[in-house]
């Protein structure tokens, strides 16, 4: 709350042209008169527009006591919606008087920067009064002291209780991100044929025929037919992500023809764990 | 394509969690060793302000005044404000006991501690004016030592030392 | 000689016929494999195409290629099956006279016979003829007439419906091919047919091709080698047994076709002889390729011409039997999986 008083002062008598400009009063908005305390906060505000002149104030005086009950804490200029500027004094009182009286707001010359005549804020007495009495009561609250500060006791609860639902949060995310791959990888065996292929081989030794027949099955679903080594073009019709692996397929069509049909090992016979895994890895790149 | 989308998706999300719950563990265990040390156990970690201020004020009620002026004094420069005000405030305390307990035996004494402790609270005002404590023992301070307009101020600027204008009134104590 | 060293110089020889039977028959390969095939295997061929797609022609060429006599027998209505059989006349001296039919007149030197239009004769003939084909003798003048060499061409004509007599199924089933000639469709066979001078005159043709490559008289012989030497491994076995069994129950290999209620398409998949067909005519694929074992593509190589016609239809279906038998037999290639 802020009263806002403005105080004219005519210039009755224009004395001899002086080398020091006379200041000029300002318009102040000034504070409430009444009711402070040690340790208040004034806010006075001074207006630098006015319609004659365009105040710009020089160098302002640093934060200080500006006299017995106040100090000066900071001068701000600010301007209001109506694109006026203001300069705005905050004081503190630091001093407490015996009794209830009148303290002063000091008046004071705001110097203007190009050397004109300054601004003059008037003396603006308000009332204060002391918090308590010269003789302490009591030990009840109105003792000789206030008591030491202990630092702060944070709040444990609210903590934990936000780290636990963070540590959720994260065992949450975690598992989804497992229930996500298992699904994919799920969903992969069900609809990747050499993904599936790859599952079945995991329990199955390189050199068991049901390897083999396990990856043929898997050429055969991924070409939609049966595939013999005869027919691998019409696999790569199909699957052209499979073509740069042409080579390793025949490789073990051959292998797998010599084995099942002409009852001969090949010495240098593909893996079919090897070129499942890789036959996969094509699959799963193509499927992205 | 998709599936590296998702997993990089997943990652960043795990990782940033898992850096909240770290920051949040850290947070609370200190928080925990801070209760711990204001509810007295000054050892459970020695090396926190929180401690420190807990054994300035100790060694303030024990009478070692320096010492405890030693702890409190770094602690006024410290980042936490809480803490800070409370070492300025628990500095002011410090300064207007020893003020008291020298102007009951050597009032010329006492003065400077009185001096310091009004400046004290006065910087604890000056950042938190709604401090009420702060506000009710400066005002005990300046019982003790009051401010008043110099009589024979004829139109003078005002002073702008507090110190130049500081007077002590003579006698008055405020003791019990 | 090895019987192994024998068997290459065989199929050296089997070869050469296909390559001269080529010359004289353009466009028609994938035909005169079979036919080749269907030679060793000691099999009887089922040929089926456009009037004039030259049926005869490669047949003649067969013939002269691997020696031995050619027979020809048009099948009409009024055919008796004592036609086959003898002949009566009467002579220049004005007696009658009785002489050995087309079946019986060149004895054991018979090694191709072609029976033209086989549906235009009637079912006594054609039950004659295919006792003639099962065991290669015929009864008559109180004589045992064998002729072990003997291999029948029969020719359904496709086009007439009248006054034709349609193979019963167990008559089909003794056929080892049926063998269908297409019309050439790439243009220059077709150019080279209409245009070319040396197709025209047949006789020169023929004339071409060398005569007798083979010792005919071997050719049994030579036919139980090939099948004691090319050995089918147990995933093979397995093969075929499948393809058999998807013959009769379709549905359980996963095989549709479009608008074919698959549980009632099969009257009777193919029969054991069937299956023993595939697997000769199988091992002989294998031999001409030069391979002492069956492979899978050896059986795909046979399996439409030798089971096409051996997968009987209910009566709903049958109607369509051109069209399901290919794609019936296409699908059943698609879906059984080897090795399994």
């Amino acid at each position: 709350m802020r009263r806002a008083a403005v105080a004219l002062m005519a210039l009755a008598l224009l004395g001899p042209l002086r080398a020091e400009p006379l200041p000029e009063p300002a318009v102040v908005e000034q504070p409430r008169a009444f009711g402070y305390q040690l340790g208040d906060r004034v806010h006075q505000r001074v207006r630098l527009d006015t319609p004659e002149r365009a105040f710009v104030p020089g160098e302002l005086p640093p934060p200080e006591r500006a006299n017995v009950w106040f100090e000066r804490q900071a001068l701000v200029i600010e301007q209001d919606p109506d694109g006026r500027r203001w300069l705005r004094a905050d004081y503190q009182l630091v001093n407490s008087p015996p009794r209830l009286r009148i303290v002063n707001l000091p008046g004071w010359v705001i110097p203007s920067a190009d050397g004109g005549p300054g601004l003059q804020v008037p003396d603006w007495p308000v009332s204060a009064a002391p918090l308590g009495r010269e003789t302490a009561f009591s030990e009840s609250g109105l003792g000789e002291l206030r008591p030491d500060r202990l630092p702060a006791v944070p709040d444990i609860a609210p903590l934990a209780a936000r780290r636990n639902h963070t540590l959720l949060a994260l065992a949450a995310m975690l598992a989804a991100w497992a229930g996500w791959w298992a699904w994919r990888q799920r969903r992969e065996r069900d609809t990747l044929p050499f993904a599936h292929a790859a599952a079945a081989l995991r329990h199955i030794a390189p050199d068991d025929p049901a390897a083999w027949q396990a990856l043929h099955r898997a050429f055969d679903a991924a070409a939609g037919r049966v595939i013999d080594a005869a027919t691998v073009p019409a696999l790569f019709e199909r699957r052209p992500e499979l073509r740069p692996l042409s080579a390793q397929i025949e490789q073990f069509y051959a292998a797998s023809a010599a084995r099942f049909f002409a009852g001969r090992e090949v010495a240098d016979a593909p893996s079919p764990h090897a070129l499942c895994q890789a036959l996969r890895q094509r699959e799963r790149t193509a499927r992205g | 394509m998709r599936r590296r989308h998702v997993h990089a998706a997943f990652a960043i999300a795990s990782t940033l969690l898992a850096a909240f719950a770290a920051s949040e563990a850290v947070t609370l265990h200190r928080a925990t060793r801070v209760a711990a040390v204001v509810a007295g156990q000054a050892d459970a970690a020695p090396e926190l302000p929180e401690a420190r201020l807990m054994r300035a004020l100790a060694m303030g009620e024990a009478g070692r005044f320096e010492d405890a002026l030693a702890e409190l004094k770094p602690l006024t420069r410290t980042e936490d404000e809480g803490l800070r005000l409370a070492a300025l405030y628990d500095l002011g305390n410090l300064h207007l006991r020893e003020g008291t307990r020298r102007h009951a035996t050597a009032p010329e004494e006492a003065l400077p501690y009185i001096e310091l402790a009004k400046q004290h609270y006065r910087d604890v005002l000056r950042q938190r004016p709604t401090d009420w404590d702060a506000r009710y023992n400066l005002e005990r301070a300046l019982w003790l030592a009051p401010e008043e307009e110099q009589v024979a101020m004829d139109a003078a600027p005002p002073v702008p030392s507090e110190r130049a204008i500081t007077t002590m009134r003579g006698g008055k104590a405020a003791l019990p | 000689m090895s019987s192994e060293e024998q068997l290459a110089d065989w199929r050296a020889l089997a070869l050469r016929v296909e390559e001269a039977v080529g010359r004289a028959v353009i466009g028609q390969a994938p035909v005169i494999r079979l036919i080749n095939v269907a030679l060793f295997a000691r099999g009887h061929v089922l040929l089926e195409g456009d009037v004039g797609v030259g049926k005869t022609t490669i047949l003649r060429a067969f013939s002269r290629a691997v020696g031995g006599d050619f027979e020809r027998v048009e099948g009409t209505v009024d055919l008796l099956p004592g036609d086959l059989i003898y002949h009566t006349y009467v002579d220049a001296d004005g007696k009658p006279r009785i002489e050995p039919g087309p079946l019986l007149r060149h004895r054991e030197r018979l090694v191709t016979f072609f029976f033209n239009e086989i549906n235009r004769a009637r079912p006594q003939v054609q039950s004659l003829l295919l006792r003639a084909m099962a065991e290669r003798s015929v009864t008559a003048f109180n004589e045992e007439y064998h002729f072990p060499h003997m291999t029948v061409f029969a020719d359904r004509n496709r086009v007439e419906k009248e006054e034709t007599f349609e193979l019963a199924s167990a008559a089909r089933d003794r056929f080892m091919f049926e063998l269908r000639m297409p019309t050439p469709t790439d243009y220059e066979t077709r150019r080279a047919l209409v245009f070319d001078p040396a197709f025209h005159d047949v006789d020169a043709l023929l004339e071409s091709v060398g005569a007798e490559i083979l010792p005919w008289q071997e050719l049994n012989r030579m036919a139980g080698a090939i099948q004691r030497h090319v050995r089918a491994s147990e995933a093979l076995e397995r093969y075929v047994v499948d393809l058999w069994d998807a013959t009769r129950t379709p549905a359980r290999f996963g095989i549709a076709l479009d608008g074919v209620d698959m549980e009632r398409l099969i009257l009777a998949g193919a029969s054991p002889r069937g299956i023993m067909a595939l697997t000769r005519a199988a091992r002989v694929v294998a031999w001409l390729s030069g391979r002492d074992h069956l492979t899978p593509e050896d059986i795909r190589a046979v399996v439409p011409s030798a089971l096409g016609h051996r997968i009987f239809f209910t009566p709903v279906y049958e109607m369509r039997r051109a069209q399901l038998a290919d794609a019936l037999i296409e699908q059943i290639l698609d879906r059984v999986a080897t090795p399994r």
